[in-house]
């Protein structure tokens, strides 16, 4: 210990007291306001741009698309948030619904259901397991899992489309002046999401395992369950999410969803949740999905070419990431200027 | 090699400032070929920073630095390399998976003529006869890994060598040394001698320094206190010039008292690789200080005692009762508090908002009638902190991150005091932190234990040790070999003797 090192304090210049307040001010607003600038510049700039935009069927179509993104946005902030990522959401999903189906043809709705729901929470359980006890990166982890979701799918369906009831698309098709009743039950899981993450002591020890697992680790803080936790809900979530689908399209297809991991991811980074932990909400994952949607809205609206689409959708992300990778540095010149 | 070109080293005047602290502030130094110059001083004195800017790791803010006659500005360590100032760090730094001759010559192989090709026997001769001219007995073709510490030292000095070394920096080449194998590197170090290199050897070992040394030059916070011929001063006098108390003496304001049921004790506590049986009591009310060299088990002490290391046998006792402690979760339950000496790396998460920090070990304190966390009684519990512990913020909303080192060592405090923890374990808490904010947290300690509260101070600073505990012990090689009772024999100068003292 002795003469062990003369540690000189690595503070930069701008971490003396007075007048730096607003840095911490910039840097968390700075991820609202420009997930929310974004959004109403595109979505005033559509409403101009394509007179078709602004209908109500469009509008309704959108919400109904968005669905699933949506729930799986709230369990993917959660990971982010405790500094890991989950890319095995598409398959889970896609898994959850061909056992959902599957099950409905011979079992009925409620152990349809019920299956779907338990997929999702196994996929989950073992991507925590794997990542929070096996160490083993969650990148890969997860795209193990992606494959291995996936895979199974196939295997269930033997590649072929699976049908369900009329019964259960109901549960879809029900609505109140268009706007299906499952948009209803996305924003309650919005707002208990929201209150779980700020103000529970759960949600607070996500944040401190995302910012800094060690000394969240001394602070007694479970690390290990907790990032079991964060992939739990998001394997449930994207269980749900695939249930959801089934009774929206009416049967399922194991290729279905493809890409719709990195979708859901771009779209919490797009929101301003750091890839990198501790910084993000709930709110502004909505804002990142429907930014993500409105901008395949308008390429399709815009009639671009549909190759085309996914170079857009590629470039945002990356755009994305670098605000992401920059953003404290932006936030420090935005500040000083 | 001709005639022999003149080596040598001038530092005038040389400052170093770093945010809230002067860390080199006009240091003239100097070292010449064939000598071995040592460089002592306490933790902070700014050993390191001085040879960090000789070796350009740093930029320095003031003075010059003139090297065999010429005046150089290094803006990085490749600069200081291409010139052959090589600095050898305390860690090892050699390839374990790679054999000696590898090591000898990385990233400066010999090649084939006019070839991208190594030339394999070349080397091979030339690390034999490096071996063979300074007895050392290795085969060149063996795995570094299977080498002793001594040996890996003395590798990387032949790796300097063979690269051309003109000043070579050792940064406690000893610390994690066994007595008979520093011996050896020393002995080694002065058959360096007559190669025309100069040497700089940074160390805390004093006894090493008078033993190797041509000249020793004492730093004490950021200062030359004085450069001694090393033939003609005593351990006595160079211990003498490195303390000088920078801290108020009046750190214990007010007395103090403990005793009754130890609030901790360890019975023969041993730790694989670190620790070999191990006795201590901690009263309530007590200070009790440790310290040692580098790696002589104190952090791996603290670490058994707050569940983030099994023990390999003994017991621990907390409050009479014998305890277990698997995790930190469980010694936190127990009341135990460890406040690491990694403030941002261990102690923070820098980018909350001090209520959040303040509260997020006691957060089931925090909870409302619904079970949800209120912010209010966040912030009020921290505020009554920020007020009492002075902790100069514009606000409890703003990020640790923004706070001095002091103050966030002081949010630190009001984290683990919000668990009501009867045992605290300090690891150099005032690393990093200026002098004037020293002094606070030394005194905020020592209100800690009249408060009641038993604390565990392992320090690498033998000014505050011996100015607030109560009992200091030292600990060597897993072990603890000497205590000092305060109004006994606890005094500066014996701590630093014994903590420095190589016991065989």
């Amino acid at each position: 210990m002795l003469g062990a090192k003369a540690m000189p304090p690595k503070e930069h210049a701008l971490s003396t007291i007075n007048g730096s307040r607003t840095v911490t001010w910039m840097q968390t607003s700075f991820n609202v306001i420009q997930a929310l600038t974004v959004f109403v510049v595109m979505f005033v700039a559509m409403t101009l741009l394509f007179p078709t935009f602004h209908t109500y069927l469009n509008l309704t179509n959108l919400l109904k698309q968005q669905v699933p993104n949506l729930i799986v946005a709230i369990g993917m902030t959660f990971i982010l948030i405790s500094a890991e990522i989950d890319i095995s959401v598409g398959g889970t999903m896609v898994l959850a619904s061909v056992l959902t189906a599957k099950t409905m043809q011979a079992g009925g709705i409620y152990l349809g259901v019920l299956v779907g729901l338990a997929a999702g929470a196994g996929a989950g359980l073992v991507n925590g397991f794997l990542v929070a006890k096996g160490r083993i990166p969650s990148f890969i982890a997860t795209l193990g899992m992606m494959y291995m979701t996936r895979s199974i799918a196939y295997v269930v369906t033997r590649g072929f489309s699976v049908p369900v009831s009329t019964d259960f698309q109901k549960l879809f098709a029900a609505n109140f002046h268009d706007i299906p009743y499952v948009v209803f039950f996305v924003i309650l899981l919005y707002v208990i999401a929201f209150i779980v993450l700020t103000r529970t002591i759960f949600g607070k020890q996500v944040y401190a395992t995302g910012i800094n697992i060690k000394a969240a680790e001394l602070c007694g803080i479970p690390v290990v369950a907790v990032k079991m936790k964060c992939f739990v809900i998001t394997g449930v979530l994207a269980g749900v999410a695939g249930i959801i689908l089934v009774s929206r399209i009416g049967a399922v297809e194991p290729n279905l969803g493809t890409g719709f991991e990195f979708s859901v991811i771009s779209a919490v980074v797009i929101g301003g949740t750091s890839l990198f932990g501790g910084v993000g909400n709930v709110f502004q994952s909505v804002l990142g999905v429907f930014i993500i949607s409105l901008i395949k809205n308008g390429l399709n609206l815009g009639h671009v070419n549909l190759f085309w689409q996914d170079f857009v959708t590629g470039a945002v992300i990356v755009v994305a990431v670098l605000i992401d990778t920059w953003r404290k540095r932006i936030a420090e010149v935005l500040s000083l200027g | 090699m001709g005639r022999e070109e003149r080596v040598e080293l001038r530092c005038k005047g040389i400052g170093k400032r770093f945010p809230g602290v002067i860390a080199l502030d006009g240091i003239d130094f100097e070292c010449v070929g064939g000598e071995i110059h040592g460089l002592v001083g306490e933790n902070g004195a700014g050993k390191s920073t001085l040879m960090k800017i000789v070796s350009g790791a740093y930029q320095k803010d003031e003075g010059s630095v003139v090297l065999c006659g010429k005046e150089v500005n290094f803006s990085n360590t490749r600069e200081a390399l291409r010139e052959k100032i090589i600095t050898l760090y305390q860690e090892s730094n050699v390839f374990e998976e790679q054999n000696v001759i590898e090591n000898i010559f990385t990233n400066h192989e010999m090649r084939l003529k006019r070839s991208p090709l190594t030339d394999l026997r070349r080397m091979e001769r030339a690390t034999r006869e490096l071996l063979e001219r300074y007895e050392l007995e290795i085969d060149p073709f063996q795995k570094v890994r299977l080498l002793s510490m001594d040996e890996k030292k003395m590798l990387e000095v032949l790796r300097a060598l063979t690269q051309g070394s003109k000043f070579l920096i050792l940064d406690e080449p000893t610390s994690s040394l066994t007595v008979a194998q520093s011996a050896k590197l020393l002995n080694f170090l002065r058959e360096l001698k007559n190669q025309n290199i100069g040497i700089i050897l940074i160390t805390h070992n004093i006894s090493e320094a008078l033993q190797v040394c041509d000249r020793i030059t004492v730093l004490r916070d950021g200062k030359v206190i004085g450069t001694l011929n090393a033939g003609q001063t005593s351990k006595e006098e160079v211990i003498r010039l490195m303390i000088g108390s920078n801290l108020s003496k009046a750190v214990r304001s007010g007395e103090r008292t403990f005793g009754g049921t130890p609030a901790l004790e360890v019975r023969h506590l041993e730790v694989r690789n670190a620790l070999r049986g191990v006795d201590l009591r901690l009263y309530p009310g007590q200070i009790l200080g440790i310290t040692g060299l580098v790696g002589s088990g104190g952090t791996r002490l603290a670490n058994a005692l707050f569940g983030m290391e099994r023990k390999a046998s003994g017991e621990i006792y907390i409050e009479g009762t014998r305890v277990s402690i698997g995790s930190p979760r469980k010694a936190i339950e127990r009341g135990v508090a460890y406040l690491t000496s990694d403030r941002k790396g261990e102690g923070l998460f820098l980018t909350m908002p001090i209520y959040e920090n303040v509260t997020i070990v006691a957060i089931r304190k925090m909870l409302n009638r619904l079970g949800l966390v209120s912010r209010r009684r966040q912030h009020a519990a921290s505020k009554g902190h920020v007020d009492s512990l002075h902790i100069k913020t514009p606000s409890i909303a703003t990020t640790v991150e923004q706070l001095s080192g002091g103050n966030q060592q002081k949010v630190v405090v009001a984290k683990w005091l919000e668990t009501n923890a009867r045992i605290i374990i300090l690891e150099d808490p005032t690393l990093g932190i200026d002098v004037g904010a020293k002094t606070e947290i030394l005194r905020l300690i020592h209100a800690l234990a009249q408060a009641g509260k038993g604390v565990l101070l392992l320090s690498t600073e033998i000014d505050e040790l011996s100015q607030l505990c109560d009992t200091v012990l030292i600990l060597y090689k897993g072990r603890i070999v000497r205590e000092f009772q305060r109004g006994h024999d606890l005094t500066e100068e014996a701590i630093l003797s014994a903590a420095t003292r190589a016991y065989s």
